[in-house]
């Protein structure tokens, strides 16, 4: 319970866990997006997993702002 | 695949803007968001602890082990004289390629945070304004127009001066 609480709560470095995975999420996508556009620029299977890592992360991150709020207030 | 041809080797900042479509990653440094070539991009990473190298100037913060490479790595706020900013859980390390005259040379580039993956199409994108001679813009690829705002494009090559990737190079060394 303690822990869980801790863990969800903001952290020292003002960044709370989910924000963490969302901010891992996005650099995931960011890095397929780069990978996908060298390999070519109409490459189509890596840019639409980009893509939708990246549609992932944006409902992510906002689902992590929305838990935190609780816990800033 | 049929592909236009890019002549990128013309000096001063008078490109064709076709020469600058494509798609480029977006960042945040102070308030201001910039672009870099997708093509010039190894990687994103969070930043990691990097390890000081004595001797070099305020901009290089050191190397970093990035898979058993040892890579250098600037703070870009500090290259572009802007004031120091304490590091974030988001701030991120670009793990750029630059030519140098002995082939790739890999280099981190610390920004504030890093926005998305734009694909820019000519009428997106502007020539750098003359700012008066004074001002040094080589290291401008142009302007671009998003959503009503103006993204600085930044011709990565250049923002490191022959000076510093020499500097960089007897580092490696």
């Amino acid at each position: 319970m303690n822990e869980s609480e801790q863990s969800s709560a903001a952290q020292p470095n003002g960044i709370s866990a989910a924000e963490q995975i969302a901010f891992q999420i996005n650099l995931l996508a960011l890095n397929a997006a780069i990978e996908a556009a060298q390999a070519s620029e109409w490459s189509g299977p890596l840019s639409a997993a980009a893509d939708q890592v990246r549609a992932l992360t944006r409902g992510r991150g906002l689902g992590a702002r929305e838990a935190a709020r609780p816990n800033d207030e | 695949m049929s592909s236009i041809l890019v002549t990128g080797n013309e000096q001063g900042t008078a490109v064709a803007a076709d020469a600058r479509t494509g798609k480029y990653l977006t960042f945040q440094l102070g308030n201001e968001e910039f672009g870099v070539r997708v093509l010039k991009v190894r990687e994103i990473m969070g930043i990691q602890e990097i390890t000081a190298v004595p001797q070099t100037p305020t901009h290089v913060k050191g190397v970093i082990n990035l898979r058993g490479k040892v890579v250098p790595v600037i703070d870009l706020r500090l290259k572009f004289g802007l004031p120091p900013a304490e590091y974030t859980p988001r701030t991120c390390i670009i793990v750029t390629q630059t030519e140098g005259e002995s082939g790739l040379i890999l280099m981190g580039v610390i920004v504030d945070g890093v926005s998305e993956v734009l694909n820019l199409a000519a009428s997106d994108i502007e020539d750098t304004p003359d700012f008066g001679e004074e001002v040094a813009v080589q290291y401008l690829l142009g302007m671009a127009k998003v959503k009503g705002k103006v993204k600085i494009l930044l011709d990565i090559d250049r923002v490191l001066s022959a000076q510093d990737l020499n500097h960089l190079k007897t580092l490696l060394q």
